[in-house]
């Protein structure tokens, strides 16, 4: 009953849903136990904590950052259970190379971690080359591809390279690489309700992705490629309700051509997944980490 | 001069703190940025964990907590207490710290700020859903993610500096806090329409250069809720400066001013504005004397009055001084600038053609001639204009 309740509500927020079919692969637990995550307190005035961000790897298996309880929660592409990797640190930023090696962020207190495949895992400290003032912004995540690692910010990238227990990071650079080679840039428009993601191809604009709501546009960020050549951009869509600000969040797929596919509406969790709570692999599924009160829901929107 | 009014005006100024921006993030700054090492270690699962010996950035977040950041630097290095659950500072005790403020909740924030829409949000703002959390915007850009600074609590615990996207606050209010002023000034009045004059203070960001409007509009208290714009006189150039306003044939009543600083950044095009809503008592008192330019200094009646294509205006002054005489309708809207100059003693005459700024012809109905002399004061007559 709860995943067909779950289908309709889907259903009904996903007015332009044409490809994708969604389907809850793995519900968690609240707690610190085997496959669960996060922490619900019992007592007044302590904050909820959900997991910090979801990755999906190479060969589909779900990565689960569990900050508050310092480790990765490691899934099977079915939902199983795999096991756990401990952190060092309560990292809020995740994400999986093509290797399968996990590399994870703390930007509080400027640490980075590496994992292999076996689970064996180096740590390093990092400074920033430049102050983060006069508009510059803060670090909020990590990438990785084919043995490049980046340190992001929501607009930008700092190229980081790791030596033995220090992370050396370069200038910042405009926009964010995909594993491709080509660099999202994201423009916003006049009106405030449009945005454009820049696609530059060796420094020169080759595609340019038009994103439009209704309403006032919130963050817009470019999201993951697929190894179809599409790309996913995640943007959100604000309303002034009654009770404050109302936020819509979509992924959108744009093809090739820079043609719009299709959109995907991610409901906002009950908790606020600091690195990341939506990833895509490389069949263009996208996944989606919701949290509720009731425990955490592993969901995967299926590309038909 | 006739039958003299005495206009007593009262205004009720919100508060005016006077600090800038800039000052509500340079001390969100310090607290974010602040360096301390923990001599007492802390630990709890979702709480956030401070080891003795290490080095900490940040203050301490601390539930209830008020902390000044110097005073956390002596609780937690001197005295050696626990950060976290001795020491440290919470979420609305940060922003009222950053804001300059007594210790407001998150409950409390709204009553000493307005509510504004996430395209108005400005550096030094807020967001806050009360009785949860509330956080310092930095920037909210559109198409871009919220840069905050916020003391939080979880496993992080410590005041951060960070950027996150817009659902994060859902459901949460943007508010700033109350920074436009007045104060009134002198008024002035003559027999048949008087003209409030009232000093607007805008003091953010002191001293920085901008370009902005202000506009106020009085809301007459009245059955059919009719508006009636006021002109401003003066614009301000910078922050911290005190504005001119009048409001010719202001009647006697209740009245609400509400006084709107328009801003634009010369850098975007984005517009934003903020806006104070003040009750004004306006009560007119026959047959007293009122406070408005000496005997000696005349604006004669208008000639002929009613007038179909021209009327003549004349006036008198005593000495040389810097005058102003324009033609206001009455909604308050400058019509016409006649003449507006240095003058030398003597009368002076000047036509009105019945025209407006941009040489369109005026509608049929009653116009105030009005007579600003550069430090001494305003007289008025009404005009009948008949097409």
């Amino acid at each position: 009953m709860g995943l067909i309740a779950l289908g309709i509500l889907y259903f009904v927020l996903n007015p332009v849903w044409a490809g994708y079919v969604p389907e809850v692969v793995r519900e968690l637990t609240w707690g610190d136990g085997p496959g669960e995550v996060g922490l619900i307190p019992e007592a007044e005035g302590q904050e909820p904590q959900g997991p910090g961000a979801l990755a999906v790897g190479p060969q589909y298996g779900i990565y689960i950052l569990d900050t508050v309880n310092r480790r990765i929660v490691k899934l099977g592409p079915d939902g199983d259970f795999l096991g756990a990797v401990s952190l060092p640190f309560p990292a809020l930023s995740l994400c999986v190379d093509v290797d399968g090696r996990l590399y994870v962020l703390d930007p509080d207190r400027h640490r980075i971690a590496v994992y292999d495949r076996e689970g064996t895992g180096s740590e390093y400290s990092y400074l920033t080359p430049e102050p983060l003032v006069g508009g510059a912004l803060p670090i909020t995540r990590i990438l990785a591809y084919r043995g490049r690692v980046w340190l992001g910010t929501y607009r930008d990238v700092y190229p980081v390279r790791l030596q033995p227990g220090s992370a050396k990071v370069a200038r910042r650079m405009e926009g964010v690489p995909g594993p491709s080679g080509m660099v999202y840039r994201v423009r916003p428009g006049e009106d405030g309700r449009t945005a454009y993601v820049e696609v530059l191809k060796d420094g020169v604009l080759y595609l340019e992705l038009s994103v439009r709501s209704e309403g006032p546009l919130g963050t817009v960020a470019f999201l993951k490629e697929d190894g179809r050549g599409c790309v996913y951009v995640a943007a959100e869509e604000l309303k002034i309700a009654e009770m404050g600000l109302q936020v819509r969040r979509r992924v959108l797929r744009y093809g090739p051509e820079g043609d719009l596919l299709d959109k995907v509406e991610v409901p906002i969790g009950y908790t606020y997944c600091y690195g990341g709570d939506v990833d895509v692999d490389r069949k263009g599924n996208i996944y989606h980490l919701w949290t509720l009160r009731e425990g955490v829901r592993v969901v995967r929107w299926r590309l038909r | 001069m006739g039958l003299l009014y005495m206009l007593s005006l009262c205004l009720f100024p919100l508060p005016c703190r006077g600090i800038t921006r800039q000052a509500i993030l340079d001390t969100a700054r310090i607290y974010a940025e602040l360096e301390w090492t923990c001599y007492n270690t802390f630990t709890s699962v979702g709480k956030g964990n401070f080891y003795a010996g290490q080095k900490y950035i940040g203050e301490a977040y601390k539930f209830g907590g008020n902390d000044h950041w110097k005073t956390f630097l002596y609780k937690v290095e001197v005295l050696k207490l626990q950060p976290r659950e001795q020491a440290g500072i919470d979420c609305s005790a940060f922003v009222s710290r950053c804001w300059q403020v007594d210790r407001h909740v998150t409950a409390t924030l709204p009553n000493i700020s307005h509510l504004i829409t996430q395209l108005k949000l400005k550096p030094g703002d807020i967001l806050d859903k009360p009785n949860s959390h509330v956080v310092l915007v930095e920037s909210a850009s559109l198409a871009g993610p919220v840069v905050v600074f916020e003391s939080v609590g979880g496993t992080i615990a410590r005041v951060v500096h960070r950027a996150t996207s817009w659902s994060r606050y859902q459901w949460y209010k943007p508010y700033t806090l109350f920074n436009v002023g007045l104060k009134p000034e002198r008024v002035s009045v003559s027999d048949s329409a008087g003209v409030v004059r009232v000093r607007a203070y805008v003091w953010n960001d002191g001293g920085k250069p901008m370009s902005c409007r202000l506009v106020l509009y009085a809301d007459t208290v009245s059955a059919d809720g009719r508006i009636t714009s006021i002109p401003v006189t003066t614009h301000p150039r910078c922050w911290s400066e005190e504005v001119l306003l009048e409001w010719p044939g202001a009647s006697s009543g209740e009245h609400t001013l509400i006084l709107r600083l328009e801003e634009v950044f010369p850098d975007e095009s984005d517009t934003t504005d903020n806006e104070v809503r003040i009750p004004v008592s306006v009560t007119w008192v026959a047959g007293a004397d009122g406070p408005g330019l000496p005997e000696e200094y005349s604006l004669f009646p208008p000639y002929p009055n009613p007038f179909n294509s021209s009327v003549v205006v004349r006036f008198r002054i005593p000495e040389a001084a810097e005058v102003s005489l324009k033609v206001y309708d009455l909604r308050g809207r400058t019509v016409r600038s006649i003449a507006q100059g240095y003058f030398p003693v003597g009368e002076h005459t000047f036509l009105w053609d019945g025209m407006d700024e941009e040489r369109r012809k005026a509608a049929s109905g009653i116009y105030l001639c009005t007579l600003k002399v550069r430090g001494k004061g305003l007289l008025v007559r009404r005009m009948a204009l008949v097409r």
